[in-house]
């Protein structure tokens, strides 16, 4: 692995504390799974969203998952970019080296890069449809996602906490967009279930990820792929996933509200 | 007769403790241009750019006696219509490049100064340019030494603007030192005793006097100013003993630190400086120790400043600031000897915990290195280790994760920052514009015993021995506080 400068340097090589103790775990978790077949696949975990709560950026959003996934999200309106032509909206998106439940995840490593910029694309395929790129023509808009910790439908997680991040920047858009993820296990008959944990996202056969701008019922962004059955399975995780948007929606638009009400109340310094 | 009643006003206004805003505004009444060439006067020497310089305003600042836009010449900018006082250019005392003229002999008042030809001012100037570069440091006042500053975020001068605008007439001026020679042994005040100023005419009506101004005009001519001069609008502040947020001089901003929130970190925690917010997350791992240190285990700090945080950080490989702070963080566990690297040590040569500290700011107001500190102590204390026993037959470790001990921290460093205003004010726990706008910063070290650990002072102005003890002084008091706080913290959730 090639040198990294910038960063200081521990050890070439690590394992997590988790590898030796793999034999106990797995068991553990094989328990956990059988249990968490009676899950029912189509229960929502509880969000918490809150938008505004970053002072140095123009608009912030934090969402939180009950499963454990922290997504904090912070937007800047319009900037002037220098190559002419419509308006560009420019994501990153960031885990934390701890997010992960695993190791850690080396921040310079080419492979986190990677990662990291795929996750960034699609997230800007999930939130362009929803930005009114038109009103701000030469202008960039710039959205930086940092995951804090990976519970399972982070990417998800991501695109709600962009969409609010952007709103709450004052950046004009059609609606909010509204991420939800599905994952089947791999047993042959199972069914999709909304919004897995971790561990059941580690262990699926397939993987959905969903962004629906509820308002517009129009969906925005649908990535994944895997052994997922006949089509007509993949119609109805669709729709499950859509349903899933629809719910999550009034949190969404509530925490836009509060935020708002919050920044009115208070004189600005 | 106006003068006099301009006097009694004045009198009025300097009884009354925190009024900058009411000079401030009679300062902006004046004309927008020659407010571009006020300038900041330096505390060591406060001198009137202009030449015949102005008369001493109640600000400090320079102005003139009397004038209207017409006298000035050309207005300002274009584009800076708007608030008056709001104009020309930010010009903060540190940074500028201009030089200033050396100290004319004293006119009498009265010759307009708009017959001072522009081929006269910048002879002057062209001449005081080598006399400011020749000023040393201490004394330095305006110009040439100010660009040693080192100062952040001012912006860059227009002095064409400057040159365009001929100073308004009817000066009068005191020189504060003589140019080459021994500098002054205290710094001026900056309300010197002043001429009378003839008041002038507000163009929204007289704005509410006070500290707090409620209502349009006052509010907004408060910021204006504090975008226009950024360092008076401080200094103002400063002067009361206070800072625009309301905290005394020694007066840290609310500390808020929440443990154990990422649960697929082994130990983490939040810490809130006011607005500053910085996570630390803590993963152990393991792993061969080195060859030439068989019995250290690995503690590898990592801060990164993401560009969520503040706008001026760019994504992608860690900045000049990040990796600085990293350093600093890794020097401040080795020299407070917080974690005894023997402490991680497993097996001798064989098995060795690595503990990756990655401390991420998320909202950057200033004073990153005390929050960071403090998360890491926090963080530290929150990680449990499970317990890793090595199987002698097999030579395999064996890892019990259902067992799991707290770290061995010995020492509990906690670190205070210090911002230094004009080479001579001390202010603790900057925000990100005192940090700024200030000339230098410290930072000190200290642990449980109120021994020091560390002092990083990286340059800035000079402080002297007095002043530096103070500041120990006033860490050691905030290891308390800080302490007091983290044991709260870790007795809430020792219970499980």
């Amino acid at each position: 692995m090639p040198l990294d400068h910038r960063r200081l340097r521990g050890p070439e090589e690590s394992q997590p504390p988790a590898l030796w103790a793999a034999a106990a775990a797995e068991d553990e978790e094989d328990e956990k799974g059988a249990g968490a077949a009676a899950r029912d696949p189509c229960a929502l975990r509880p969000l918490f969203a809150r938008a505004g709560l970053l002072s140095q950026a123009q608009g912030s959003a934090y969402v939180e998952l009950g499963s454990g996934t922290k997504v904090l999200c912070a937007a800047w309106g319009p900037r002037e970019a220098a190559e002419p032509g419509p308006g560009r909206l420019i994501c990153e998106f960031r885990r934390a080296p701890f997010a992960g439940r695993g190791a850690r995840g080396r921040p310079g490593a080419a492979a986190e890069r990677e990662a990291e910029r795929e996750a960034a694309a699609a997230l800007r395929e999930a939130l362009e449809p929803a930005v009114r790129l038109g009103r701000y023509p030469r202008a960039r808009l710039a959205v930086s996602a940092l995951l804090l910790q990976d519970g399972g439908s982070a990417l998800a997680a991501a695109v709600s906490a962009a969409a609010l991040a952007l709103a709450d920047a004052g950046v004009e858009m059609y609606d909010l967009a509204v991420g939800c993820a599905l994952c089947r296990p791999p047993a042959p008959a199972a069914s999709w279930m909304l919004q897995p944990a971790e561990p059941e996202e580690r262990r699926a056969a397939a993987r959905l990820t969903l962004a629906l701008l509820p308002a517009l019922n129009q969906v925005s962004a649908v990535l994944g792929g895997g052994r997922g059955g006949p089509p007509e399975d993949w119609a109805q995780a669709l729709r499950l996933g859509l349903d899933g948007c629809h719910r999550q929606y009034p949190v969404l638009r509530q925490s836009l509200l509060r935020a708002a009400q919050r920044r009115r109340s208070t004189p600005p310094s | 007769m106006g003068r006099h009643t301009a006097t009694s006003q004045m009198v009025n206004a300097k009884a009354l403790p925190g009024h900058f805003p009411t000079r401030t505004l009679r300062l902006k009444c004046s004309v927008l241009v020659p407010f571009a060439r006020y300038g900041t006067p330096r505390l060591a020497e406060t001198r009137c750019p202009h030449n015949p310089p102005h008369k001493r305003g109640p600000a400090g600042f320079c102005r003139p006696a009397r004038a209207g836009p017409a006298a000035c010449g050309t207005a300002g900018p274009p584009g800076r219509a708007g608030t008056p006082g709001s104009a020309p250019a930010p010009r903060l005392g540190a940074g500028i490049e201009r030089p200033r003229p050396p100290p004319p002999p004293r006119s009498p008042p009265g010759p307009p100064c708009a017959a001072l030809t522009r081929t006269r001012r910048k002879a002057a100037r062209a001449a005081s340019a080598s006399a400011a570069a020749g000023r040393d440091r201490g004394s330095d006042g305006s110009g040439g030494s100010a660009i040693a500053r080192g100062s952040r975020g001012a912006p860059a001068r227009r002095d064409s603007d400057a040159e365009a605008a001929a100073p308004p007439a009817g000066c009068r001026w005191e020189p504060p030192a003589p140019p080459s020679g021994q500098s002054p042994a205290a710094p001026p005040p900056l309300w010197l005793p002043l001429p009378p100023v003839r008041p002038r005419r507000l163009p929204g009506g007289q704005a509410a006097r006070g500290r707090h101004i409620r209502g349009g005009d006052g509010t907004a001519m408060a910021a204006a100013f504090k975008t226009v001069e950024p360092l008076e609008y401080y200094r103002r502040f400063l002067k009361e003993n206070c800072r625009p947020d309301g905290r005394e001089l020694g007066e840290f901003r609310t500390t808020t630190v929440n443990i154990g929130s990422i649960t697929t970190a082994d130990g983490s925690a939040l810490v809130k400086l006011g607005n500053t917010t910085v996570i630390c997350g803590v993963k152990a791992e393991l792993a061969a120790p080195a060859v030439d240190s068989a019995n250290k285990g690995y503690i590898v700090p990592n801060v990164e400043l993401p560009s969520l945080c503040a706008e001026r950080f760019r994504s992608g490989p860690p900045g000049e600031e990040a990796q600085a702070a990293s350093q600093y963080i890794a020097d401040v566990i080795e020299n407070s000897q917080m974690i005894v690297k023997e402490d991680l040590c497993i097996a001798n040569g064989k098995l060795a915990w690595v503990l990756y500290c990655d401390i991420i700011c998320l909202d950057y107001d200033g004073n990153l290195l005390d929050a960071s500190v403090f998360a890491l102590l926090a963080a530290l204390k929150n990680v449990q280790l499970p317990l890793v026993t090595i199987n002698e037959e097999t030579g395999l470790s064996e890892v019990n994760l259902k067992q799991k001990n707290p770290l061995i921290i010995r020492k509990h460093p906690v670190a205070t920052s210090f911002a230094v205003f004009d080479d001579t004010l001390l202010i603790v726990d900057p925000t990100a514009e005192e940090e700024d706008l200030a000339t230098g910063t410290v930072t000190i070290v200290t642990d449980e015993e109120g021994r020091l650990c560390s002092v990083h002072k990286p340059g800035g102005s000079p402080l002297t021995g007095a002043k530096l003890q103070d500041c120990i002084t006033r860490a050691i008091t905030r290891h308390k506080e800080v302490k007091k706080l983290i044991d709260k913290v870790i007795k809430s959730i020792t219970p499980k």
